[in-house]
């Protein structure tokens, strides 16, 4: 057999020097590409005004979300109301209303409203990060176990009465989300650390784990608590207080707004974690501190609201769809989407079999399976 | 003056050797070859050459500073790596890939300044595949995404680049397209390449891994010989030197 290089440019002579033109800012540019470089700008800026109008747009339909959803419900209450409730309590003003429509909305549709908002924004970011962190698509902290961790932490704080109160359930949890993704990880990366691989380590977790949830309730529980566990365990936002607000907000809008100032860190793991290092990025310091964020982010909002599925998973793929990849719009657009879709879910959640309420987790599974299953068809292609 | 050297350089991970006291020299503006059979420790030495991997002893220095020493950051605006048939689950448009040669450029949380635009234009543009921008990177050829790989690598404006096996799976007319566009590349290139041909035909010098070892280095005319290829590669082969070095392989030894 014989090679031969026809060398289609010919071979330099070695004594003569290289032309060199230092780097590829310094190459002459000839009209066609200065006419590209136009339509590009020009491609650009309307890219710029959609996105813009989406990111400019979504936080009005977040606040519309709020004030519309808070009025849906068996009192009589509109828009108006309240406003004037808010007002009234901010002390800019006074509501006409009677005491008991009054804490209606503040202290009871508002908070659960606003929590509603908090932790679909905080499910869908932790979606994005888990997807681009560990290239998977189908990453979220449900499927991963990460919930189902964070639950059996706060079920142990619950049922067997470790610690008390809200900081105790959270670190319980926080604990359990830790020790789950750990698991996770160290079982993915075992069995050789591919995309299937890092599933089925979720999946596994997941059984482990609302395994180990079932044995404690119902060794340690009795059948008050049970019902109090499981209503929880499949997600509700029906206990949501302001201390809960604030904890959660405080918690999501931070992680949102690092990892929104790491946004190009993010952009460079698309290609896996050597990429990411050649790019500059510091892979394992970076890796380590949005993991950790992203199951905090998920234990306080699992030890508020239950394990809600499927927000994560879709909402960040439906995001990409709108605004593209790079982190820098796709999270707070993910996070904008996530709320929105949680305050109406749990809207509808609380209001379709009035007067019972179904679990808001029963709710978005009902919505997110579909979505799922498109997603999986996706990934195949 | 830019040059990437390795100094007694070995790297066992798990015990297990995979490069073996190597040292070797990448001059500046040159395009260096690197020549060897499946598992020599060409992708390791490329690793260990571009401070993804530490070695287990020796050094690696660019213009005599070690790279342990450096960080990530400064490394990346000096000196870019195009890894063998890079994939990623994600839908990004082949702009989005080549835009990601800017990360080291800019702070985490900033937009692609006007200048970035540019370069990005400019590095596509110089690969071949300014035509490409926006198109989806999924549904580019082989030879597209090697080309936009190169883009991403040359928009990091680097002053060393590392290809590791950049005409693997492309057909012959585009192994020698690429080739010629890393040839007329302003940058260093070191190449780790399969076929001996055209590494005669493309590269000022080449060196020979085999078990990890450096077992020879120089201009290809004088590296690649009849007794180094039966040796290396265990093929009896015949070496012509009429129109450049044309390398006919007769068998398996």
């Amino acid at each position: 057999m014989t090679l031969r290089a026809q060398d289609p440019q010919p071979r330099r002579h070695p004594g003569r020097p290289r032309r060199r033109s230092g780097r590829p800012t310094g190459h002459s540019r000839d009209t066609s590409s200065d006419v590209r470089d136009a339509s590009a700008d020009v491609r650009d800026a309307s890219a710029i005004g959609v996105t813009g109008m989406l990111l400019g747009l979504a936080p009005l339909l977040v606040l519309a979300s709020v004030a519309g959803a808070i009025t849906v419900g068996p009192s009589d209450l509109g828009v108006a109301d309240v406003y004037g409730v808010v007002a009234d309590r901010v002390g800019l003003g006074s509501s006409d209303l009677t005491l008991l429509q009054q804490s209606i909305v503040w202290d009871l549709r508002l908070p659960r409203t606003l929590l509603a908002g908090i932790c679909g924004a905080g499910l869908a970011i932790c979606g994005v990060i888990l997807q681009s962190l560990l290239r998977n698509p189908l990453a979220d902290p449900f499927v991963l176990g990460i919930s189902s961790g964070a639950s059996t932490g706060a079920v142990s704080i619950v049922v067997l009465g470790i610690g008390s109160g809200a900081i105790g359930l959270s670190t319980g949890a926080f604990v359990g989300a830790l020790a789950s993704f750990g698991l996770v990880l160290l079982l993915a990366s075992l069995a050789g650390g591919t995309t299937d691989r890092l599933v089925l380590a979720g999946i596994a977790a997941t059984q482990l784990f609302s395994a180990l949830t079932s044995f404690i309730v119902f060794t340690a529980a009795d059948a008050e608590q049970t019902r109090g566990v499981l209503f929880w365990l499949l997600g509700s936002l029906s206990s949501a207080s302001w201390t809960d607000v604030l904890v959660c907000g405080v918690i999501v809008l931070g992680g949102l707004l690092c990892c929104v100032a790491g946004a190009g860190w993010l952009d460079a793991f698309a290609f896996g974690n050597d990429a990411a290092a050649s790019l500059g990025v510091d892979v394992t310091r970076i890796r380590a501190v949005l993991l950790v964020l992203t199951a905090l982010m998920t234990a306080v909002i699992v030890s508020t609201s239950g394990a809600i599925g499927f927000v994560g998973l879709v909402l960040p793929h439906l995001a990409r769809a709108l605004v593209g990849v790079g982190h820098r719009l796709l999270l707070p657009a993910t996070a904008l989407l996530g709320a929105i879709f949680l305050i109406w879910v749990d809207t509808a959640a609380r209001t379709v079999i009035d007067p019972e309420e179904l679990p808001v987790g029963v709710a978005t599974a009902l919505v997110g399976v579909p979505a799922f299953a498109l997603v999986l068809m996706r990934a195949r292609r | 003056m830019t040059a990437l050297e390795a100094e007694r350089v070995r790297w066992a991970p798990r015990g297990r050797l995979v490069v073996d006291d190597v040292s070797l020299r990448v001059e500046d503006g040159a395009t260096v070859g690197l020549l060897g059979p499946n598992g020599s420790g060409k992708s390791s030495l490329i690793r260990i050459l571009a401070g993804l991997r530490a070695p287990s002893s020796g050094d690696v220095r660019l213009d005599g500073n070690p790279l342990a020493g450096m960080s990530r950051r400064r490394l990346a605006r000096r000196l870019a790596v195009v890894e063998q048939e890079p994939a990623t689950s994600q839908d990004l448009r082949v702009r989005d890939v080549v835009a990601l040669g800017r990360v080291p450029h800019r702070p985490a949380w900033a937009p692609d300044s006007t200048q970035d635009r540019a370069v990005i234009e400019e590095a596509a543009a110089h690969a071949g595949i300014a035509d490409r921008l926006d198109q989806r990177f999924s549904t580019l050829s082989g030879g597209e995404r090697q080309r936009t790989q190169i883009a991403r690598a040359l928009a990091q404006e680097p002053e060393i680049l590392l290809l590791d096996e950049p005409t693997n799976h492309l057909d012959v007319r585009h192994q020698l397209a690429l080739l010629a566009l890393v040839r007329r590349m302003p940058t260093t290139c070191l190449v780790a390449l399969h076929d001996l041909n055209l590494a005669a035909a493309y590269c000022d010098q080449v060196f020979v891994l085999s078990q990890g070892r450096v077992v020879a280095g120089g201009p290809p005319a004088e590296v690649l010989t009849e007794s180094l290829i039966s040796e290396v590669y265990g093929v009896r082969a015949r070496v012509h030197h009429d129109e450049g070095v044309v390398i006919r392989f007769l068998g398996p030894l």
